[in-house]
This record gives C-alpha cells, sequence and structure tokens, in this order.
C-alpha cells in the first residue's frame, strides 16, 4: 500500500533510475573481472540495490524492496568474495536488475507483478554462510581531498558509520568564517550529534600557521559524520556548501576508504590512504574503459544455464520510455539565467527606444536582441545535449546476451561515446540502432568454427563509432563478419517480385545490398529468436528518415559490413525551403530536399510527361513521379499575374498540361488529354484565351525534388521562396490525423506555416513506390541504359551549313565569336590576338577532306588546350550543345583528323579527334611523349575497360599514340575474366567506374583480392566526381583517380602508373 | 611566562592578545601559560590565536598551557580535539 504522496515517489523514481542508470555496465565489469573482484565496483552495484531497497520500504513498496532485498544479498556474497561471479549468476543478477527497473517505472502497481520467479533464483544463488569475521585491525585512516592525513578511526566505527544505509561525510567547515555568536562550533557539534553519529573531529591547526604569519583566514574545521541524510539535505541541514561536503567511499572489507567526492562537484578526488594508490590506478584505467569500453563475452554453452532457474536470456524489450525530465549541468543554467537578463535589459531598452521614437538606439537593440537569441537558442539547443554513449552503453549487454544465445563470439568495441546529439534524436536512435546491433551479430559474425575455418579470429569484432563531420553526427556500425551476399539479397528480391530481372542485370553490387531496405526482405536463413520478427531494414530506414538521417550500408563479401548513418544534430530548427501553393506558405526540411527544378514553359513539352495517369519528370535520364501539392491538400492553384502582381487561380487540371506551339486556338486539339477543350467549355472568351498564362514564362513549373526513404519525387509548388531556419512547432491535437504536415513554424511575418512531411504527402498521393513506379521503372530503365552506356555531352559546329562537326564538351575551354578583320596571317599562319597574346587559328580542311570553311564576316573559335598551350579551332555557327545517345561509326568517314561519325539530330556529323589534328598540323607539340615512348623500352601494356565506345576510342588512340600497347574491355565482368585468365595480360588498368554488369569500383576490388594481380597500378577515368566517389576509390584501391576527359593529366597519371609498374 | 587575558578573547580584543603572546614567546621561554580565568568567551579568533600561538612554541619544541579554562568552553576545546595540541586545564 503505498501511503506517500506523489511528488515524493516521482522524487524515489527519479533516484532509483539513477542508480540503476549504470547498473548493467557495472554487473558487465564485475563478470569480467571474474574472481578478482573490483570491490569499488561491487560496493556501488551493492549500494544501489541498498538504496532502492531502503527508499522501497519508506515507501512501503513491497514488491521492489523484496527484489532488491535479494539482489543486495547476492551481491552482498560476491563482495565478500563467498561467491565468483560467473556468467549464470551474472545473467541472473541481470535480469533481476531488469525486473527491478521494470518494477520502479510502474511503481504504483509494481506489487501485482509476480516476482516469485526472480526471487527463487536470487534465493538459490544466496545459501547463508558463515558472517565474517571482525578482528582487531589496524585503525583506517581518514585524508583530506589533498591527501593530508586529518584522523585515525578504528575500523568497529566505521563498520558503524556504514552501517544501516548511513553515509559517511566528511565536512570541511572553516572556524573562522561558518561561525556567528549566534551559531558556535559547538551548536554546530551539538546539531550534527543529533543528525547522526559525530564519529571524529579535528582542528587542523598546522593550517593557521604561526604568531608571525599573521592571522590566517581558513581554520579548517573536519568532522568526519555518519548519518543516514541523503546527499541532498545535507548542505541545508549543516549549512555548509556543497563543495566542502565530501562523501566517502569506505570499504568495510578492506578497512579502508577508498574515495570520497566533493558532492558540489561530483568529480572523484584523488584518493585517500596512501594505501590506495593502486587503486587509484585502477580507477584511472576505468575511466579510459569507460571511453572505449571493451567487453568480450566468451561464449558458453546454453544447458549450463539450465541449472539456475530463470537465469535463461528472455526475449527483453529495450524500448525505453522516454524521459520526462533532465539533468543540466548547473554551469550551463547560469549562462542561461545570464542570458535571460540580458534579454531583460535589452527589452527595457527596446521599449525605451521606442518611446523615444529613437532609431539609432532602435539599431543598436535589435543587434544586441539578435546577438542574445542566437546564443540563447545555442545554449539551450546545448541543454537538449545527450553524449550517444546513452545508447551506446546498452550494448555491451544486448552484445552478451545475444552472442551467449547464439554461441558466438564477440567483441564490442565502442568508440565516440562522448558525441553529443540531441535528446529527441538519442531517443529516436535506440530502436533503429539495436535492430543493426543484433542483425550484425545475427546475420554477420559468424559462427566461431566458421570463422576459424574462413582463417579469422573466432572472436569477432563489432565497432559502434560515433564522430562529429560537416555539421553532422556519423554513427558506423562496423563488424567484420561474412558480409553480406549481393547476388543471395538480389536473390531474395527477385522472389518476392521486388525488382525485374532486367533492373538486376544493371545493378552494380552496391545497389543490391541496398535492396535489403526494402519492405519485406531479409536475408536469414531462419529466423532466429533475435531477428526475422517482421521487423526488417525497412523500418529501420523509415525510424532513421523521421530523425532525419540517411543510411548507407558497404559490405564486402567474407570480410565484413559497415552501416553508416549520417544524423542531424538536432530537430528543434531546421534549415527548411519555403515554397508557395494556393497562396500558403509551407515548409520543406532541406534534409528531404534533394534540389530544386524550374522548367522553363518551352520545356515542359519535353520534360514532363504522363505514365500511365501519373505526371512524370525526365531528370537527367530518370523519371521522377511527380506530385502537385494543392492536389494533394485541395487547395486552389494559383499564380502571380506577371502583369497585376495579382493572385489568380490556375486552371491547368494536370502539370503535363501545356501550351501548344502556336497560341492559336485552331491547333487545340494537338494538346494532349484534351485540357484546352474542358476549358473552353468552361465558358471562357477568347480575351481570356489569349491572356492564359499558359503562353507565357510565368507557367515554368517548380519543382522541389524530395526524397523519402527508397523514394524520389518531385514536388510541384506555385512559387519557390526562401530557404530559412524554421523552428519546428508541434501541431495541435485537432489536427494530428493530418498526416501531410510533420508540425507548424512562424514566420517572420507572425503568420503560420506548415512544415510539409514529404513522407506523408507521397503516402496521400498513394506514390507507393512498388506498384506506381512498376511502369516508371520500365520507361526509366530504357532511359537510363541508354544514359548508361553512350551519353555524351557534345558541342556541335559547321563549316558548311550542310557539314556537321562535334567535339566532346569537355575538350573545348571556351568559345568565342571574333570578326574576319580581327585574323591576321603571319608567315603562312593565321591567328588572333587573344588574352594578350597570338592564338593560332586552324580548319578542319587544313587537315581533313571537308568543305573549306567559307569566307564570312564573323566566325567561330573553339578554343582547345593541348600540351599546356592554346589552340583555335575556327568554325562556323550555329555553336549547340547537345547531350546524345551516341554511337559512333568508326569506319565509314574515318580520315585524318576525323574519328568516326555519328547520327545527331538527324544529321550525320563527323566526329572531330582534336588530338589526332593537333599531331598532324604540330607534330613538335608532342615531342615530349614521343620521348616517354622510346624510353620506356619494351612497352607497357594496359587494359583499358569502359563501356562507352565512344570514350574507349578515343582513350586507346591516344593511349597507342602515347606508345603503350592497349587492350580493352567493355565493361568490369568482361575485363574480370580477361584477366583472372591471363594474370599478365596488362602492367596498368585504366578503367571507367559506371559501367553495367560490374563497375569498375567492384573490377579493383576483386583484382586488389586476387594475389596475382593486386600489384596491377590502376588509374579510373571517370565523370563521377564527388567526394565520396574519390574516397571509394582511394578505399578499394585505385592509385589514380582522373575525371573524364583531360588527356595531358591522363597521360600523365598514366604515365606516374607506369613507372611504378615497372618498379613493381 | 604567563599571559591573563582580562576578559573574553573575541574579535577585538585578539590583536592585542597577540602582541602579549608574541612577547611572552620572544622572551625565550618553552612554555607560555595562559590564565584563562577571565575568560567566559571565546571565538573563532581567539581559538585561532591560540593555535598560532601553539604553533609557534611546538617549532622550539615548546607548549601552550591553559589553566582554570571554563567548563564550556573546555568542552568545546576539547570536541575539537584541541587538548591533543595544548595542555589545557579546567576550572
Amino acid at each position: 500500500m503505498i501511503t506517500v504522496d506523489d511528488d515524493t515517489l516521482a522524487m524515489y523514481i527519479e533516484e532509483s533510475r539513477d542508480h540503476l542508470g549504470d547498473i548493467e555496465q557495472d554487473v558487465l565489469a564485475i563478470e569480467q573481472s571474474g574472481a578478482d573482484i573490483d570491490e569499488n565496483l561491487v560496493n556501488k552495484v551493492f549500494r544501489a540495490a541498498h538504496s532502492i531497497k531502503g527508499g522501497a520500504g519508506f515507501m512501503g513498496l513491497t514488491a521492489i524492496k523484496e527484489l532488491a532485498h535479494r539482489l543486495e544479498n547476492v551481491l552482498g556474497m560476491i563482495r565478500s568474495r563467498e561467491m565468483i561471479p560467473t556468467p549464470s549468476i551474472i545473467s541472473t543478477l541481470l535480469t533481476g536488475f531488469d525486473m527491478l527497473r521494470e518494477l520502479i517505472e510502474n511503481a504504483k502497481k509494481s506489487d501485482e507483478f509476480d516476482i516469485e520467479r526472480h526471487l527463487t533464483a536470487l534465493e538459490s544463488l544466496s545459501t547463508p554462510k558463515a558472517a565474517s569475521i571482525l578482528d582487531t585491525q589496524p585503525p583506517v585512516e581518514v585524508h583530506d581531498p589533498s591527501g593530508k592525513p586529518l584522523f585515525a578511526v578504528t575500523k568497529e566505527e566505521m563498520n558503524q558509520g556504514i552501517k544501516g544505509g548511513k553515509y559517511l561525510y566528511l565536512l570541511q567547515f572553516d572556524l573562522l568564517h561558518d561561525f556567528t555568536a549566534d551559531r558556535t562550533p559547538f551548536d554546530l557539534i551539538k546539531n550534527i550529534s543529533s543528525g547522526g553519529d559525530l564519529l571524529a573531529v579535528k582542528v587542523d591547526t598546522l593550517a593557521v600557521g604561526t604568531l608571525y604569519d599573521g592571522i590566517s583566514n581558513i581554520l579548517p574545521f573536519w568532522i568526519l559524520h555518519s548519518t543516514i541524510l541523503d546527499s541532498d539535505f545535507i548542505g541545508d541541514v549543516y549549512q555548509i556548501p556543497l563543495e566542502r561536503v565530501y562523501r566517502l567511499n569506505y570499504d568495510k572489507q578492506a578497512g579502508k576508504v577508498i574515495s570520497h567526492f566533493s558532492l558540489g562537484e561530483k568529480l572523484a578526488q584523488a584518493l585517500v590512504s596512501a594505501s590506495t594508490l593502486t587503486a587509484a590506478a585502477t580507477a584511472e584505467k576505468k575511466e579510459q574503459e569507460v571511453r572505449q569500453t571493451k567487453a568480450e563475452f566468451p561464449a558458453e554453452p546454453l544447458h549450463d544455464e539450465a541449472k539456475i532457474p530463470s537465469a535463461g536470456i528472455e526475449p527483453r524489450s529495450i524500448r525505453t520510455k522516454p524521459e520526462t525530465s533532465l539533468r543540466v549541468h548547473v554551469s550551463l543554467l547560469d549562462n542561461l539565467m545570464t542570458l535571460a537578463g540580458e534579454l531583460v535589459l535589452s527589452r527595457n531598452q527596446l521599449i525605451q527606444a521606442k518611446n523615444a521614437r529613437d532609431n539609432t538606439i532602435m539599431d543598436a537593440v535589435c543587434q544586441r536582441i539578435d546577438l542574445i537569441t542566437s546564443e540563447l537558442q545555442e545554449t539551450i539547443m546545448l541543454t537538449r545535449m545527450q553524449p550517444i554513449g546513452n545508447i551506446f552503453n546498452k550494448f555491451p549487454r544486448v552484445v552478451r546476451d545475444l552472442s551467449r544465445n547464439l554461441g558466438k563470439e564477440v567483441e564490442l568495441l565502442l568508440e565516440g561515446s562522448e558525441v553529443e546529439l540531441d535528446k529527441t534524436i538519442i531517443e529516436g536512435l535506440n530502436d533503429p540502432l539495436t535492430h543493426l546491433v543484433r542483425n550484425s551479430i545475427d546475420h554477420g559474425v559468424e559462427m566461431p568454427d566458421q570463422r576459424r575455418a574462413a582463417g579469422k579470429n573466432p572472436v569477432g569484432t563489432l565497432r559502434l563509432v560515433a564522430f562529429h563531420e560537416a555539421g553532422q553526427v556519423n554513427i558506423e556500425i562496423i563488424d567484420d563478419g561474412a558480409g553480406i551476399d549481393p547476388e543471395k539479397v538480389l536473390k531474395t528480391a527477385l522472389k518476392k517480385g521486388a525488382v525485374t530481372e532486367e533492373q538486376a542485370r544493371l545493378m552494380t553490387d552496391q545497389e543490391k545490398i541496398g535492396l535489403i531496405m526494402l519492405p519485406g526482405l531479409s536475408t536469414a536463413e531462419r529466423v532466429t529468436e533475435v531477428s526475422g520478427r517482421g521487423v526488417g531494414m525497412d523500418v529501420v530506414k523509415t525510424n532513421l528518415d523521421e530523425l532525419g538521417g540517411a543510411i548507407s550500408i558497404d559490405s564486402v563479401k567474407g570480410a565484413g559490413t559497415t552501416i553508416r548513418i549520417k544524423l542531424p544534430l538536432t530537430l528543434a530548427i531546421i534549415p527548411s525551403q519555403i515554397v508557395t501553393s494556393g497562396g500558403e506558405r509551407f515548409a520543406i526540411p532541406q534534409l528531404n530536399m534533394n534540389e530544386l527544378l524550374r522548367i522553363p514553359a518551352a520545356q515542359v513539352k519535353n520534360r514532363i510527361e504522363r505514365v500511365g495517369n501519373a505526371d512524370v519528370v525526365r531528370l537527367r535520364g530518370k523519371l521522377l513521379p511527380l506530385v502537385n501539392l494543392s492536389d494533394v491538400l485541395d487547395i486552389e492553384k494559383t499564380f502571380l499575374d506577371p502583369e497585376t502582381g495579382a493572385r489568380k487561380s490556375d486552371r491547368r487540371e494536370r502539370i503535363s498540361d501545356r501550351r501548344s506551339h502556336h497560341s492559336n486556338l485552331h491547333l487545340r486539339d494537338e494538346a494532349p488529354e484534351g485540357a484546352e477543350e474542358q476549358q473552353g467549355a468552361s465558358g471562357s472568351g477568347q480575351d481570356d484565351i489569349r491572356t492564359d498564362r499558359r503562353y507565357r514564362a510565368a507557367s515554368a513549373i517548380n519543382i522541389v525534388v524530395v526524397t523519402t526513404g527508397p523514394l524520389s519525387y518531385g514536388l510541384v509548388v506555385d512559387e519557390l521562396n526562401d530557404a530559412e531556419e524554421i523552428v519546428v512547432k508541434p501541431l495541435g491535437r485537432h489536427l494530428k490525423q493530418c498526416s501531410g504536415y510533420a508540425g507548424a513554424t512562424i514566420m517572420g511575418d507572425g503568420k503560420v506555416s506548415l512544415i510539409i512531411d514529404v513522407a506523408g504527402v507521397s503516402r496521400m498521393a498513394q506514390l507507393a513506390s512498388m506498384e506506381r513506379t512498376e511502369r516508371a521503372a520500365e520507361v526509366e530503365r530504357e532511359e537510363a541504359s541508354r544514359y548508361a552506356d553512350n551519353r555524351h555531352s557534345l558541342l556541335t559546329f559547321h563549316n558548311t551549313p550542310d557539314e556537321q562537326f562535334a567535339v566532346p564538351v569537355e575538350l573545348v575551354l571556351r568559345i568565342e565569336k571574333i570578326r574576319a578583320e580581327k585574323i591576321e596571317e603571319l608567315g603562312g599562319q593565321r591567328v588572333i590576338q587573344y588574352r594578350g597574346s597570338s592564338l593560332p587559328l586552324f580548319t578542319i580542311s587544313q587537315v581533313a577532306k571537308v568543305k573549306p570553311l567559307p569566307e564570312k564576316e564573323e566566325y567561330v573559335v573553339l578554343v582547345f588546350s593541348i600540351s599546356g598551350r592554346e589552340i583555335g579551332l575556327l568554325a562556323a555557327g550555329p555553336v549547340d550543345a547537345t547531350y546524345v545517345d551516341l554511337t559512333v561509326d568508326m569506319s565509314t568517314l574515318k580520315q585524318p583528323g576525323i574519328s568516326g561519325s555519328a547520327i545527331i539530330d538527324g544529321a550525320t556529323t563527323m566526329m572531330v579527334d582534336i588530338y589526332d589534328v593537333i599531331q598532324i598540323l604540330r607534330p613538335e607539340w608532342f615531342k615530349v611523349q614521343e620521348a616517354v615512348k622510346q624510353s620506356s623500352g619494351d612497352r607497357t601494356k594496359i587494359l583499358l575497360v569502359e563501356d562507352s565506345d565512344f570514350f574507349r576510342n578515343q582513350i586507346s588512340g591516344f593511349l597507342m599514340r602515347g606508345g603503350y600497347q592497349v587492350e580493352t574491355a567493355v565493361d568490369g565482368k568482361e575485363a574480370w575474366d580477361m584477366l583472372s585468365g591471363n594474370p599478365n595480360l596488362a602492367d596498368l588498368i585504366v578503367t571507367d567506374i559506371e559501367m553495367p554488369r560490374m563497375d569498375g569500383f567492384e573490377l579493383v576490388r576483386k583484382i586488389k583480392k586476387d594475389a596475382r594481380l593486386k600489384e596491377l597500378p590502376i588509374v579510373a577515368v571517370t565523370t563521377r566526381a564527388s567526394d565520396d566517389d574519390i574516397r571509394t576509390g582511394k578505399e578499394v584501391g585505385i592509385d589514380e583517380y582522373q575525371i573524364k576527359l583531360d588527356q595531358e593529366n591522363l597521360m600523365e597519371a598514366i604515365s606516374r602508373a607506369a613507372k611504378k609498374a615497372r618498379r613493381a | 611566562m604567563i599571559v591573563i587575558p582580562e576578559g573574553d578573547l573575541v574579535a577585538s580584543t585578539v590583536p592585542y592578545f597577540k602582541e602579549k603572546l608574541k612577547e611572552a614567546v620572544e622572551t625565550g621561554s618553552k612554555e607560555v601559560t595562559v590564565e584563562m580565568g577571565n575568560v567566559r568567551m571565546i571565538d573563532s579568533m581567539g581559538i585561532t590565536v591560540l593555535i598560532a600561538a601553539q604553533n609557534t612554541l611546538e617549532k622550539n619544541s615548546g607548549k601552550l598551557k591553559l589553566l582554570n579554562v571554563e567548563n564550556e568552553i573546555y568542552l568545546m576545546m576539547k570536541l575539537m580535539r584541541l587538548d591533543k595540541h595544548m595542555e589545557i586545564v579546567p576550572a
């Protein structure tokens, strides 16, 4: 029966939570030290159980009292070395403490729980034995924090002092300042004697000095006090600042004071007795270990546990209740208080300035308030920050239980536990992280025999690493297990129909592994107790998405898996894109946003299409489903009339509705989907149509490309506004069922804007990725396959209107228009003055048999940079940049300076080989390279792996001219087959990264794993130039990373690599 | 040497008392006695100065002796374990 008020109970629960906070780690640490008991640690746990018991007795919580009592008994035996903490005893203790925690969380109903099982299990461990005998032993020395001896107290006295849950305090008064006529030291001593036992008193007379030292400031007055008073009260009762109250940690068994700490600073102080110097060393070591907790768990046969009732591991819910209170460092609060004070001052100033209508003061005040607000924001944010160790620390237990259960051996390494994250994120991370860790142990780490057979350490390693990077927190879960087999994932995905065969063919290993994030895919061969409970990676991903996080998986079969999670530091204030739809402003979190897209009216026709009954946009070879925000939210679409600035209703039914080429009503039927008829029927007059904005530039479509989980889509909005940092306010209860919103925020003008929940909107639009993209995926695949293979950026130009030429855009430095009279002819060479020097000019017709450039008033000059020198190609316009699917015919029109031909925009186009042209015109420019060719003696053999015919020919062409012997392969797979068949095929590999069947990274990984090939230098030539790609490249072992296509740099890189190859 | 304070040993009287103690110590005498019969009250300053005198004497292996100490003061000094440092004789 509970007889106390709720406040007291709440305090008790709070305190008990604190006590239980570190219990798990401590118990595990006790297990680790085995027979070599760390008394300090056992004591700590013992005391926790003891305090909980004491409180429960006071509160009338019988069940909690009983359970805590039994736990205390067992711990007492461990402490007195009557019992060695074996793993099974530890398991019983752990489950006991779990139960205790649950009881405390449900304190009011705790007596209704059935804890009999735990009680008997604990009881059977602690068969009472003879109590330890107290013999006559030397007195216990008590020292002050600086190590000066203060008292010698008998052991008996000390033991009495800690009897019955009493605490030992060392109080430091100052005879000179703490006392007045109303409060003499004598009063204090009387006071203390009534509050508990006064064990010893000492005036540190030596601190006073002599008659010649002047009157000293402090006369330390030490009191050793034993009391049941909690540390919270001691300061008030004895009127002493907590900095001068030290709680002693007395070890009854060893008969010495192990440590004491000031309650004010809560810092473990230097230790007391000289004989405990070693203990100090241990404590220090322990602290280091906490930073990088290293726990190794021996696998124990499961049947051992049958002997002890309930010691087995039961599936345990790790879900914790969100905490309702938070501990904040006092200095932080002080800081906040100061800032609040500043704010009040500024407000007063503001009011004054307003009354005085003084703008200069007003400006200053505004600046001040701005400053204070930012600082206040940062400080308050700090109060929400919690170390990720709060979750990490659960894992030693999880890993221990799991690995024992599965008969595996796993070593857990925690790094970066001190990294801080917002409280909300920390709480939300719990489940996904637990799932990932479970996965790693269950599916990742192999059984000890398997590991031994694979030549690995039978003890697997699991690392949890947290670190800051670029304003985000990264968490990595790294195991050295079996890794994920991409083919296996793919097979499951195919079986479940999540991907099609064609899709699969084009997938890289990375993408295949990524499939496990799709709902319903689990690669576990059997459903174990641990994983495979129907909660898959998709849930993890969804959870992380909610936190604004991103997850990526990197796995090497046989070597392990690395899972990376990127998280924002906080969720309370987020950078957002503000958009307008239907005259209302909405905020879209930038975390969900990939890019902004504005499709000009003229391109709507080409870029936006209907697939099935949905609109899609073409974006770099992919089809992106579109969702109109106004439709989803059922608000009126609007646009701003560019002439009047008034907001008008937008009548377009579908995004793909567009104007026809001519703003002419007769051509109406050309418009698709009959949109215009509808409009006509609505009775709008012809005038209306003429002013219809579909004929104006204003009819451009604004798209926010967003990502949620596996799905990306385009959100069509009326207007794109600014990017702003917004403060997230939760929605009221009455709006909770609106799944399209994640919250609300208040804008600078005081109006409320809703925050779009990108995932919710996709659900509302029924943008289920599977069914919806079925058809889109098909179209996309066609696009993508062409795109991946042979799409190139080309620059087309002419000599005469009927002969079109093209060069790769990458090679062109600049395009200039020049007037004919600027061209000078000197010594048979045409030049122009260009940027302070003479730029030599040439025409294609100088080299190739093409029609000569007709005399014109104005020419176009394409400036190239070759061998560090610039040269201009004289041509006629129009110059056009196209991005085309290219099939180059390498034979029909081939001639000097022309590498082949292709059809571009319906015209046969000659591909200019600019290097060939220069070689013919200016052979001396290549002398240097020639020299290399001769010096290299026997020619270096290069294997060129490139899926694009065009680039393959280009690169192999200049490699051969550079004096190398070149073999080619069309993708990673072919290259690998060639190499594994003949390891001496090449001295050096030049490879593209993006290729079908097997990409460049994968090829390099394979090469590096093959003992015969791993020394081969590798040069990558790719358009993928992101930092991530370059890093991945370095990781897999690429020596030189070259961006397509700079011949100079590439040749240099190759010659560097070739030198390396020869040395090897 | 004997020093006899005429009244209470409190903050106001301590500086003078201190000078007298110094004089007593400087005579070279190993043992300095304070006749406490007139002292009804002693504050922290008073205690400090007595301890300082003891510390000074101790350096020359001397000793401070308090005579005729009023009961309550005696009990307090005992509680403070000052009797371990100097000889205290109650009234």
